[in-house]
């Protein structure tokens, strides 16, 4: 009985990945790709319109731009190294090591 | 001045340490190193002073940077967690946390993948919303997890009709199944919408002190299970039941696909008769998200 049960739920299953499989194949050959499936996402939380900040984590073509955390306001008005030569961000040489 | 005998390693490993120190609640650098050394004297061990500054102040430099920037990375992501805990507590908690688990990866993506476990650790950051804070914390990593975890190649009906009970199968990896005590996902969506307009519009209020924790709707605690994923580049979250956030969970354990079911099904509360038509719109479902892929046999030969 047990079994039985068991192999109609794989049954289930499977006919289920066949449907939803053969929906999202579907739909990807339309234009509603978007639509069908986003349709059952849920709610969405970050859109490609506006990426997360951190979409340039790790990543340094966003230097300067001020939209990832490599090179944001993290130290605005913090920076007391400016103009100072105490860092190498003013293009100061390094000390000579004694 | 630079120790004689120190190597280049040693001299990394010194500043590391140095920099990676917490700084006083003034922001500035400590007198004393983690080993009980004067800091002025680990600074000139490896920085000369110049004409405008100490070798303590321009080692301060970089120990004030290095916290200004993983401080903010890390609250980048966890907006809503500091809504709910508090500026004050949140500060004090990341100091903690970063000083506990330092970034080791070469992307500042991962710097908070640790806070929900710290934080089952140390509820003591949280005060009374210790539990409120666990669930909001995965919520959002799992939002980081979701937004630029890879993505990989569905099942394809070729691979379908191949399938059996002992069949495993595994999941998309920016696909993340969360489990919370609290049905949270709805406020810290809000909370997370509202960091552009009022935050009384949310239904959540500020005290006078934008320090403490904001007043928060009332909450009852009722176990619920989320996914959170992507779909073209945006990132989705939506409720699961009970039996098909197992179902899942299994799935990613590597668990057959016929024990897979059976543990979500037995978890479901449902009538026996009615489970083949349940699991077979979870699986429909799941299929045209995209959810469902072929094991991932590169890890399978690494892990063997």
């Amino acid at each position: 009985m047990k079994n039985q049960l068991n192999a109609m739920l794989l049954t289930a299953a499977l006919s289920g990945l066949i449907g939803g499989t053969t929906v999202a194949h579907a739909a990807a050959a339309s234009s509603s790709k978007t639509t069908v499936k986003a349709a059952k996402a849920g709610l969405q939380y970050v859109n490609a319109d506006k990426p997360a900040k951190h979409s340039c984590k790790g990543k340094n073509d966003c230097k300067g731009q001020g939209g990832c955390k490599s090179s944001d306001n993290g130290c605005k008005a913090k920076n007391s190294c400016k103009g100072k030569g105490g860092c190498a961000t003013d293009g100061s040489k390094m000390p000579k090591a004694i | 001045m630079t120790h004689p005998t120190m190597s280049l390693e040693e001299i990394q490993r010194e500043m590391a340490s140095a920099v990676m120190t917490p700084l006083t609640a003034d922001d500035e650098m400590r007198k004393e190193s983690r080993n009980g050394r004067p800091m002025d004297h680990v600074a000139a061990s490896f920085i000369a002073p110049n004409s405008r500054l100490t070798s303590f102040e321009r080692l301060e430099i970089y120990n004030r940077q290095y916290w200004y920037r993983v401080l903010n990375a890390l609250g980048e992501d966890f907006p809503a967690l500091r809504t709910v805990i508090g500026s004050r507590a949140f500060d004090a908690m990341s100091v903690a946390y970063i000083d506990a688990h330092p970034n080791r990866s070469f992307t500042l993506r991962n710097l908070g993948s640790r806070l929900p476990e710290f934080l089952v650790a140390n509820p003591h950051f949280a005060g009374r919303r210790a539990d409120l804070a666990v669930d909001v914390a995965r919520i959002e990593w799992a939002f980081v997890e979701a937004f630029d975890s890879a993505e990989r190649e569905p099942l394809t009906l070729e691979q379908i009709a191949t399938l059996e009970g002992d069949s495993h199968l595994a999941l998309q990896p920016h696909l993340q199944l969360v489990e919370v005590e609290y049905p949270v996902d709805d406020l810290v969506l809000k909370l997370h919408k509202g960091e552009e307009r009022q935050t009384t519009e949310a239904g959540i209020k500020h005290d006078e002190d934008e320090n403490a924790p904001a007043k928060l709707p009332v909450l009852r605690r009722k176990p619920t299970w989320l996914a959170a994923h992507r779909v073209d580049y945006s990132v989705f979250y939506l409720r699961l039941k009970r039996g098909e956030f197992h179902t899942l969970r299994a799935i990613r354990a590597g668990q057959p696909l016929a024990e897979a079911i059976e543990a979500g099904v037995t978890t479901a509360r449902v009538p026996a008769a009615r489970r083949p038509q349940l699991v077979r719109q979870w699986f429909t479902t799941w299929a045209e998200l995209g959810w469902i892929c072929a094991p991932d046999l590169d890890k399978l030969v690494r892990t063997a």
